[in-house]
């Protein structure tokens, strides 16, 4: 049954329903205000922390001091103002589907959203039972950080996490350059080396990036770093 | 631009943002050792199927005309090259107007690191010519990805010299969210 929404919640691009968390009605005025307790968790990184972060799509680990609304008290006023540093509660909370989550071909865009999704369903937090779980859960947090504040992160959705050969030396190929534009061979660079790595060379190929200049190049002819 | 390009275009490229977001010029050693930091150091290195992990080489991959800036003395610093050849690595792709041996010849301390990969069906294009044909007003489809090609004729890129071009491109984008304008004072 499709009902009206009043903000078009639906991505263009994909199936993924870019707010799950919100019903697909107008939202009413909240008649009382409710004062909310929030508690401070610090999350101390361990090597096992920076193991789970490596599964979720791509944020460095980072330490600071947290603020989340436990679900419980989330669900009353979801529709209230809040600070932006803090978690959105769901009403339901659709969980991505472990498919999406295991594709390794992701577009920006995917990555993106696919982050945002498992941002939201962090007001979910269940009781973190084993070590596991509690890891799991400061990962989450610190991607949820990371995605609010959109800082940079480093981009690893289409980096390998694991060798197909392990008698190879793994390679990362970096190609700096202006871009401006980009053209077929820039990419065929990149394709050209990898059959050569294959046929000639011990190396397994990991990923690769394209690092576009920064504007103090001063060079002409270079458009903007936002368009490129 | 890249972006556009690379996204439904490829399952292992990945556009960095790193070196573009900075307001000063990066030289390309301290942009490998950020790789090799985010890589190596905040990931540990990549499973190696076996439970292991292994540490990621870095590599620089660059046309013949860089390499061949390297070779001449007094551009780049003893320092650096030592860093990006020594330390890293280099895969040269051929290009038709290089000299590859001569530009190696300048080079042998660190030829171990340098691999020269041979173009077999020659691709000349070069963003220098594309610039060009845009300023021409000609069209440059099939030269550069599809996505790119509409993107630039959308925003009114490379109309004409450096110069107007980045200021032109100011008034384009000022609705969006992080510009970067710098005005090429060239």
């Amino acid at each position: 049954m499709k009902r009206n929404c009043g903000v078009n919640s639906r991505d263009k691009s994909s199936n993924l329903d870019l707010r799950p968390h919100l019903p697909r009605v107008r939202p009413r005025k909240p008649r009382l205000r409710m004062t909310v307790h929030h508690y401070s968790v610090l999350l101390h990184l361990s090597p096992g922390d920076l193991d789970m972060s490596q599964r979720c799509t791509g944020s460095p680990s980072l330490s600071c001091a947290i603020t989340y609304k436990p679900a419980g008290f989330g669900r009353r006023h979801h529709h209230s103002s809040r600070p932006a540093w803090s978690f959105p509660s769901p009403c339901k909370c659709k969980r991505i589907s472990s498919a999406a989550s295991k594709r390794t071909l992701f577009t920006h865009e995917e990555a993106r959203t696919t982050q945002r999704l498992q941002f939201r369903q962090l007001c979910d937090l269940d009781a973190a039972s084993s070590l596991f779980e509690r890891r799991r859960d400061a990962a989450k947090v610190r991607l949820a950080q990371a995605t609010i504040m959109d800082t940079y992160t480093f981009p690893d959705y289409r980096l390998k996490k694991k060798m197909d050969d392990p008698s190879k030396t793994p390679l990362l190929l970096v190609a700096c350059g202006s871009f401006s534009p980009i053209t077929f061979l820039h990419l065929r660079m990149f394709i050209m080396a990898g059959d050569y790595v294959k046929f000639s060379t011990d190396f397994e190929i990991v990923g690769g990036y394209l690092s576009p200049v920064s504007d103090a190049y001063k060079k002409a002819g270079l458009a903007s770093a936002e368009h490129r | 631009m890249c972006q556009l390009a690379i996204d439904r275009a490829s399952n292992w490229l990945m556009v960095d943002t790193w070196e573009a977001e900075k307001k000063d010029y990066q030289p390309t050693a301290l942009v490998l050792d950020h790789f090799d930091q985010e890589i190596n150091n905040v990931r540990n290195g990549i499973d190696d199927g076996n439970g292991n992990r292994k540490h990621v080489r870095i590599a620089l991959l660059a046309g013949a005309d860089l390499i061949q800036t390297m070779s001449t003395p007094g551009i780049w610093s003893e320092k650096d090259l030592d860093h990006i050849l020594g330390r890293y690595g280099t895969f040269i792709v051929e290009r038709s107007g290089t000299d590859i041996d001569d530009a190696l010849a300048n080079l042998q301390p660190w030829k171990d690191n340098i691999y020269v990969i041979q173009q077999l069906i020659q691709n000349d294009v070069s963003s220098t010519k594309i610039r060009l044909f845009l300023r021409r007003g000609m069209s440059v489809q099939y030269l550069i990805p599809a996505p790119v090609v509409e993107y630039i004729e959308q925003n009114h890129l490379f109309n004409d010299d450096g110069r107007a071009s980045s200021t032109h491109s100011i008034n384009q984008d000022s609705e969006k969210g992080k510009a970067k304008e710098v005005s090429t004072s060239a």
